[in-house]
């Protein structure tokens, strides 16, 4: 197995030669997507989602209103404007006869056609594929090594199996748009194996009277996320209409580094008259730790690493069995309705420690999607019943026009409502325990576009030690405005209000915690090679209690350089300062493709990185990245066995892609 | 006097550092450095080195402060010299600050140059020596980038790291500031610029500048600034006779009081 995966990652880069698709416009889509995330976790599902839909073209000839509602930002409306537009024309053949649809931005057009094939192209069975030899097969690699090049505190005591470097392998062999095969592996800083996750697919779509038939490793989305959802959503930010109601991709092969929460078996979905039915099957192990007195599951593990004999001994000891069939009716143009039953089991009991946790080994749940649009306004949402209590999110949106649209969502999780593979719209992940309501809109004037939300939320149980419950709000304000074609001014305030749990003389009080984020951002683009960007952000954070108001700022300067097609620097040089990792402040960075960074910046400090990429003419892509983060006050970075000697921490990657 | 002389050397040490690190030039004082984004003149290898791209001839620049806060033993002067050419301009610079007891020198090449129309770069490498008396003397290299960019033709955009390259002189100390500076420029009524930065220095809060220029006529300008961290205002004048223009300016400082500083540049052929 190590030499073929030796032979596919290492030596076929130089026997097989093709020019790589330029993936630079969706990974800047993506970083707008990702520059809000409050997180400094890696939002590599998403990426890899969307690299997914873009190797997966949709023929616009040929696709139905639910197919172009995959494309992010598609939603009924617009896709079924772009329907109207190819039945009134007889066909798309070109960009510009989708840039003439009326009623959709101009904006929205330019982001949607990467993801779109035009003009008619030739079907072909799965067997003809067989048949025609091996003409027309994509071939994709994609290998990358991460290094930091301080050594933390555990690699010292030589206290892991591994070294210190991080492995990804990507190999994606795929014809037209019939077939596809997928295998990765990834090895942590500290593992031992360089395939310690492997993950891996056979999908064929289309194939008779199948449309995705998935072995191996996948992804089911569903309705609004409720019971089954991919890892990653976008969450509240400044696309304040957008993000509601989600648009379900189904069956999604799966092919990313995160270790937890996809699916390994079989599925398959088919379609019959304006039906869509799906069924799928799954079975795998789990990290988590299992009570040796009780043998109850105390916990899942989610974060992936096997670094010492503590971490491999919870390594996949808890089983997990799931099935689920899905049915789906469209109405066409108006919308459809779906439902689903799915079924989880555990290999044990779980421990019920508190209100929130689960109970037994066995979870079922059923639910139902529907989306219907009456002219401008869309009513969807979707309900989802365990057995006990419901999880449920309905949305209503009025997109008057292109230049101004609202939505109002309401959502309510039951406490009791849990769900390892849901993903439902919040405040907070887990689809548990909360109730809140959703108001957006959008408005688009010459003087610029105007964003606005306001969520207000409450979580009948404040915390696992606090059974009582808190409450919140948020909003947020965003404004941009485009002077000329090169120059983009943008103006965001966030304020949250939340209660919280804190300790007061040994006893727990809810007390209000205020944050508030302003942040003033200019993008221009100075001539055909050079883009810039600045930004000067601060934070807020202001507690009732007798605790200190905090305050942070950051202030970057980012450019992008690009003197030819096949060569692209880019530098960003960030100064912040906060009070402490409270008022911290975070900054989405450009990184190599497929690798989505958002570091939590707090303290006093310079961080600055610079990544370089380079397309040969044979299709070898070649990439690298050095960031650097320096702590003048610091004499240590990080704690416990990630604790680094020194106030200086940086790190080295390279990345090489090869398309044939 | 000895005795105070031993004072002024504290507050040199602790706070003379600052002050020879702000850009520094009357027109710049009375702006309170909030013109990052519109340095155009021969002090730009001081203050923007991307000025120096906007310098169309040879120029020499003189300033002195000649008792900052009344306190002589705070004197600093510079002297400058611009040379454009058609590939770039070059600067050369020296400063002298201090008296015997603690005295720092600065030497300075720069290079600016025009990368795209309304896009201009510029490098200053300086080399710095500080000389504390009984305790000897010891010098780095330290290097300044800016840029200046002309968003439209009413706004412009500056930006300046200092010490890039995060050069120090003694071992734990940040005795070299690395500094960031971003700054516009608003044009939108003519004869009247107005103009605001932001300064981040590690290690201090970061500090806001305002600052306006009006032509009152054509060889006339009044200027008037203010900035936070520490607090101080500021205006000045700037004269503009055939090949000279001399400026003055006055600043208050929270804690140490007003001063005065004067400039002269030279217009050469």
């Amino acid at each position: 197995m190590k030499i073929f995966l030796c032979y596919v990652f290492f030596i076929l880069p130089f026997i097989l030669i093709k020019a790589q698709a330029d993936t630079t416009s969706f990974q800047n889509k993506l970083n707008d997507l990702l520059e809000d995330a409050t997180t400094d976790k890696e939002g590599v599902e998403y990426y890899d989602l969307v690299e997914y839909l873009l190797q997966n073209k949709i023929v616009i000839n040929k696709s139905s209103i639910k197919e172009l509602m995959v494309i992010p930002n598609v939603d009924r409306l617009t896709a079924a404007a772009i329907i109207r537009h190819r039945n009134l024309l007889g066909g798309l053949n070109s960009e510009e006869q989708l840039r003439a649809i009326e009623g959709i931005s101009p904006e929205l057009i330019e982001q949607i056609i990467p993801f779109l094939i035009f003009g008619d192209t030739k079907k072909f069975s799965f067997f003809d594929s067989i048949q025609k030899s091996f003409e027309d097969i994509n071939i994709s690699i994609r290998s990358r090594t991460i290094n930091d090049l301080q050594k933390e505190k555990a690699f010292k005591e030589n206290k892991y199996y591994g070294s210190d470097f991080k492995f990804y392998n990507r190999l994606i062999i795929s014809k037209e748009k019939t077939i596809r095969l997928g295998i990765l592996t990834e090895k942590d800083p500290g593992e031992q194996s360089l395939t310690d996750f492997t993950t891996f697919h056979i999908a064929i779509k289309e194939s008779g009277m199948i449309n995705n038939l998935v072995l191996g490793d996948f992804l089911i989305e569903f309705g609004q996320g409720l019971a089954l959802w991919s890892r990653y959503s976008a969450g509240k930010g400044i696309e304040t209409i957008k993000i509601l109601p989600r648009s379900s991709n189904g069956i999604i092969p799966y092919l990313s580094s995160d270790e937890n929460l996809f699916l390994r078996g079989i599925a398959a979905d088919f379609n019959f008259a304006n039906f869509n039915f799906s069924a799928f099957a799954s079975s795998r192990l789990l990290d988590g730790n299992i009570d040796p007195v009780t043998n109850k599951i105390s916990s899942i593990k989610l974060d992936g690493l096997h670094r010492d004999s503590s971490e491999v001994a919870h390594k996949r000891i808890i089983k997990e069995n799931l099935f689920g069939i899905t049915a789906e009716y469209n109405f066409g143009e108006i919308g459809n309705f779906g439902l689903l039953f799915t079924n989880f089991s555990y290999g044990n009991e779980f421990e019920h420690q508190s209100l929130l946790d689960p109970a037994g080994n066995n979870f079922s749940f059923i639910s139902t999607s529907y989306n219907i649009s009456f002219n401008k306004v869309g009513f969807n949402g979707e309900t989802s019943y365990n057995g006990k209590s419901f999880a449920t999110i309905n949305n209503v949106d009025f997109s008057i026009d292109k230049n101004f649209a609202v939505l109002f969502s309401y959502r309510n999780y039951a406490t009791e409502y849990w769900n390892l593979h849901s993903n439902g719209f919040g405040e907070k992940d887990g689809t548990q325990n909360e109730i809140g309501f959703y108001t957006g809109l959008y408005l688009k004037t010459d003087l610029g576009s105007l964003s606005f939300y306001y969520d207000q939320f409450k979580f009948p149980i404040a915390s696992d030690k606090f059974p009582f419950p808190s409450k919140g709000n948020g909003f947020l304000i965003y404004y941009s405005f485009k002077p000329n074609i090169n120059l983009e001014m943008r103006l965001k305030y966030i304020n949250k209000l939340k209660e919280t749990v804190t300790t007061i003389e040994n006893q727990f009080v809810l007390t209000n915690l205020r944050s508030q984020n302003i942040r003033a951002e200019l993008q221009y683009k100075l001539s055909k090679y050079i883009q810039m960007k600045s930004r000067i952000e601060f934070v807020n954070i202001a507690p009732s209690s007798s605790q200190p108001e905090e305050k942070g700022f950051l202030i970057f300067q980012d450019i992008k350089y690009s003197p030819a097609t096949y060569l692209a620097f880019n530098g960003r040089i960030i100064f912040f300062r906060s009070d402490s990792y409270n008022s911290r402040l975070y900054e989405f960075e450009n990184d190599l493709v497929g690798v989505m960074t958002n570091p939590a910046l707090y303290g006093e400090g310079i961080r600055w990185y610079f990544t370089a990429r380079y397309n040969t003419n044979f299709g070898l892509t070649l990439s690298m990245k050095y960031s650097e983060l320096f702590k003048p006050n610091e004499k240590f970075l990080g704690s416990g066995d990630s604790m680094i000697n020194g106030n200086l921490d940086n790190r080295l990657s390279f990345q090489l892609d090869f398309q044939l | 006097m000895k005795q105070c002389k031993y004072v002024f050397s504290i507050l040199l040490l602790c706070f003379g550092i600052s002050f020879s690190q702000e850009p520094h030039g009357a027109k710049q004082i009375a702006l309170s450095h909030a013109d990052i984004s519109a340095s155009d003149d021969v002090f730009s290898i001081f203050n923007n080195p991307a000025g120096m791209s906007l310098i169309n001839n040879r120029q020499i620049g003189f300033f002195y402060s000649p008792a900052p806060y009344g306190v002589k033993e705070l004197s600093y002067a510079y002297a400058t010299y611009c040379e454009p050419f058609s590939f770039g301009s070059l600067s050369g610079g020296f400063s002298i600050y201090g008296y015997e007891l603690y005295k720092e020198t600065n030497f300075a090449i720069g290079f600016g140059r025009m990368i795209a129309p309304n896009f201009y770069l510029g490098l200053t490498a300086a080399y710095r020596n500080i000389s504390i008396k009984n305790y000897g003397s010891k010098g780095v290299l330290f290097i300044n980038a800016g840029t200046i960019i002309k968003l439209t033709n009413k706004i412009g955009l500056g930006i300046l790291l200092e010490n890039i390259t995060r050069s120090k002189i003694s071992n734990d100390s940040n005795d070299i500031p690395t500094v960031f500076w971003f700054g516009l420029d608003l044009n939108l009524v003519k004869d009247f610029i107005f103009y605001t930065a932001i300064k981040k220095e590690l290690n201090y809060n970061p500090s806001l500048r305002l600052g306006a220029e009006y032509s009152i006529l054509e060889f006339l300008k009044l200027r008037i600034g203010a900035g936070s961290e520490p607090n101080n205002y500021s205006s000045g004048i700037g004269i503009l006779y055939q090949f000279l223009q001399a400026d003055y300016s006055i600043s208050s400082h929270a804690d140490l009081g007003v001063t005065h500083q004067f400039g002269l540049i030279i217009f050469l052929k």
